[in-house]
């Protein structure tokens, strides 16, 4: 597999102390560029003249929003000119703007760091039409009942960690965001040294790199240094409330199980083996999934995820239903069963392949490996290499020794939608 | 260096493979197509295609299927039907991963997709029971819980209705009764006539492939059916002159709005460029237009976008609303059609929608499945006959062909999923 691993050799340096990642695509055409900062919902506080301020929930949801504003022009039309498209989002950990683009990568570059890195104000006409626009994504959501069920589930399995805080914030805590609470966050966080940037593209790294030094403009970056507010939650692993229910316009009931992962920080590892058991137990290679999907307890809706950050980690299972109550038994006793007897080798060789064939895979995404490299960056710096290293080493024994960690029923909840 | 392209491995009047050669991409795509005309019986078409990705003889049961796949670096293995205007079309598609010895995942892959769609029925010449019964049930939950995801639930309700009285318009998920009544030997009649004897199949490939493989891809081409041709010209629709309207009440919060603009307009016709370019300048990106003024300057919604559904003479346009906003939004979105067709577009914003398109188009060649897309939508529709000059026709698009785009536009039905608020 060599001839892989030389297509995602990465080159390193800093523009003005902003860490940049470059990677070559010989034979494409595309550019992409994803530069993200270290701000996410999960950030509730910063210092303003040494006090910590509490920020409403949503602020890094509605700044990312405000952000394409630069001074009355939207940002999406510079980078439209340059035949560029481009994007945002905000996770619980990171705020990220991305663009692609064929042609002026410099110049869309010079853009795209415009607008995260420049020093900001915002107009406060603008931010109450965005208000507007919220509330209108945040009923989207509302009404979706995967969306809801997955954010109730989140606040009945955790107690203070902000995970349990929905992204968006509500309407009551965006009224509370102004210009000079925007201001600030955007200074103490939008500085070189607190972003990462990755680009991809087909141009021969050094010359790239000297094509950044010498026509990207840095001058307006803020260079603020202020200090951030480390605060440490004390999560228990026990469970805020194990179970809710609440109704909502739909014809079936959709059932949440939550698995809190019993483990006070997290690794690479441990993200791994999260994913994997999710395939192994409740993915389409398990046989269990096939009962359940023959037996009409589940339909396509059915999914599992892994969520986690350096100090949480959340196993979700989800789907509609036509029997809430049985699939519950049946997974709990899938559970209880499968924490006894453990997973075969076999089953275990089958998705470490799947683990590395899909990874490779990205090298032909440009988009889906950017943002793998910057979550694996965020994540103690860990590199591609780092990852597949971690893939490679893992055994069935590390997974069985760890199961009860990761799926303890004591340490879980249900949400259940009914109609 | 040689120029990258389709080449054809064999073509008769009912069959064509092609190949694209490239040391580009780390995995390769294979596309199997099989197309028909949508009629009353499509609905068939889609459980045949929900068994058919369930197994097959060699995998009883779907984990045992999934599991080969995974093992072989996860090799992705899929089977949908989509609505191409008129026209229903199957893929099968298999993106694998190319290792030292390609032999390794493609071939095997290969090997599966060809039993998967030809080789469905068992000894006693049916659809393998279990998987017809499963997914006939399947079916009917998928009908009953199709309004659990309101905007598809609102977007089939109103292509459904909006396209009454032509093939586009009809449901390929069925009704309660034709899904409880069919027999197993009628689905498997079906599967014959119009999966395996009655359409011309095509087979593509891309990726990291060389010219051992072109030989091996000879032995998979020796399936072919009969010679009916269903490439026939779309038929012109003459937009009624009287807009339809519907509203049905809903209790989720925010209302979802579809406006369907007609347009006087076949298939050759040498305005396409510029009808890419209006949908784009449009409600084709984050700056056009309709995001522009409705969303960024009024704050009337999060979501608006409009759209150009491949093989329909017709241009969406889509908003997530609050229900008291809904005549403002219609409003709004015909003042800026009709300052369209009367007025020239700026320069500058049509300078940006057709380096947007063009980016877009560019940037096929960075991706296996999209490059296989074009080359289909080439040979079953004709409209992009051949990129790079369908490339240049979009750098042509004028100002005023813009403005007779516009003009070929009619707004024809308006349908509201009404929410609460």
């Amino acid at each position: 597999m060599n001839h892989w691993i030389e297509k995602i050799q990465t080159v390193q340096w800093e523009l003005d102390r902003l860490p940049v990642t470059y990677l070559q695509r010989k034979g494409f055409k595309g550019w992409k560029a994803y530069l993200t900062c270290s701000y996410g919902s999960m950030i509730r506080q910063i210092q303003k003249q040494n006090q910590a301020l509490l920020l409403p929930d949503g602020s890094a949801h509605f700044l990312e929003h405000r952000l394409f504003d630069i001074e009355g022009t939207d940002a999406s039309t510079l980078f439209s000119k340059l035949g560029a498209e481009a994007n945002a989002y905000t996770s619980r950990r990171v705020m990220g703007f991305y663009f692609s683009t064929i042609n002026h990568p410099i110049e869309a570059l010079q853009i795209l760091n415009d607008l995260v890195l420049n020093i900001r104000t915002f107009n406060p006409k603008a931010i109450e039409t965005e208000k507007k626009i919220i509330e209108s994504e945040m009923m989207m959501y509302e009404d979706d009942p995967f969306s809801k069920g997955y954010q109730r589930l989140l606040e009945q399995l955790f107690w203070v960690h902000p995970v349990r805080i929905n992204i968006v914030g509500s309407t009551i805590s965006i009224a509370l965001i102004n210009q000079k609470l925007l201001e600030s966050i955007h200074k103490t966080f939008f500085t070189p040294h607190r972003c990462k940037l990755f680009v991809c593209g087909p141009e021969d790294p050094s010359k790239f790199q000297l094509d950044c030094e010498k026509k990207l403009v840095c001058a307006k970056w803020n260079h603020a240094e202020l200090p951030l507010v480390d605060v440490c939650y004390l999560e228990p692993f026990e469970v805020k409330k194990p179970f809710d229910q609440f109704s909502m316009p739909i014809t079936k009931d959709l059932l949440f199980m939550g698995f809190k992962t019993k483990k006070n920080s997290l690794s690479l590892r441990d993200s791994l083996i999260g994913e994997m058991i999710g395939h192994i137990l409740f993915g389409s290679i398990s046989p269990f999934y096939d009962l359940l999907y023959s037996k009409e307890l589940i339909d396509d809706s059915f999914y599992f995820s892994y969520d986690w950050d350096k100090d949480f980690g959340v196993l979700v299972l989800a789907g509609y239903t036509p029997d809430s109550s049985n699939l519950r038994k049946k997974i709990e006793k899938e559970i209880r069963s499968k924490t006894v007897t453990g997973i075969s080798k076999e089953e275990f060789e089958i998705i470490k392949n799947y683990f590395i064939g899909s990874t490779y895979t990205m090298i032909d995404k440009p988009s889906d490996l950017m943002m793998h490299l910057t979550n694996l960056a965020w994540f103690n710096n860990q590199t591609w290499d780092d990852y597949i290293h971690e893939i490679k080493k893992l055994e069935v024994e590390d997974i069985n020794r760890e199961l009860k960690i990761f799926l303890d029923l004591d340490f879980s909840a249900v949400t259940l939608i009914h109609p | 260096m040689q120029q990258e392209k389709f080449t054809v491995i064999k073509s008769t009047p009912s069959f064509q493979s092609e190949i694209y050669v490239t040391e580009r991409f780390i995995h390769r795509c294979v596309v199997f197509v099989i197309w028909q005309k949508i009629n009353q019986e499509s609905w068939t078409a889609n459980l045949i295609s929900r068994i058919l990705s369930r197994g097959t003889k060699r995998f009883l049961r779907s984990y045992e299927l999934s599991r080969y796949l995974y093992s072989l670096y996860g090799t992705y293995l899929d089977g949908s039907l989509t609505k191409w205007g008129s026209n229903l079309v199957y893929t099968v598609t298999i993106k694998s991963l190319k290792p030292e010895n390609w032999k390794d995942t493609l071939i095997p892959s290969v090997d599966l997709a060809l039993e998967m769609i030809l080789n469905a029925t068992w000894d006693h010449g049916l659809l393998f029971e279990p998987y017809f019964e499963e997914e006939r049930k399947n079916m009917l939950t998928e009908l009953k819980d199709l309004k659990n995801d309101r905007f598809r639930y609102a977007f089939e309700e109103f292509i459904q209705w909006m396209f009454s009285e032509e093939p586009f318009g009809l449901s390929i998920l069925g009704t309660e009764g034709n899904i409880n009544s069919i027999q197993n030997a009628e689905a498997t009649n079906y599967y014959a006539n119009n999966f395996l004897h009655q359409n011309r199949m095509l087979f593509f490939v891309d990726g990291g492939i060389n010219n051992e493989y072109k030989n091996a891809l000879n032995d998979y081409s020796a399936f072919s059916s009969n010679e009916n041709s269903l490439n026939e010209p779309e038929q012109n629709y003459v937009p009624k002159t009287n807009v339809k309207r519907k509203t049905e009440n809903d209790k989720i919060q925010q209302s979802w709005i579809f406006m369907g603009y007609r347009m006087r307009y076949d298939f050759d016709n040498e305005l396409y460029p510029a009808l890419l370019i209006l949908n784009n300048l449009l409600g084709g990106h984050p700056n056009s237009i309709l995001f522009r003024k409705i969303r960024e300057e009024k704050g009337l919604c999060y979501f608006v976008n409009s759209s150009f559904p491949a093989g329909i003479n017709s241009l969406i346009v889509t908003g997530g609303i609050l229900w008291k906003n809904h005549r403002l939004f219609e409003r709004m979105v015909e003042e800026e059609i009709n300052y369209l067709s009367n007025h020239e577009v700026a320069s500058d914003v049509l300078s940006i929608s057709k380096d947007l398109t063009l980016s877009s188009l560019e940037s096929v060649s960075d991706h296996p499945f999209q490059l296989i897309s074009i080359r289909i939508e080439s040979l079953l529709f004709h409209r992009i006959k051949n990129i790079d000059d369908f490339i240049q026709k979009i750098k042509k698009v004028s100002q005023l062909e813009v403005r007779m785009a516009t003009n070929l536009l009619r707004l024809d039905s308006v349908y509201i999923l009404k929410g609460i608020e």
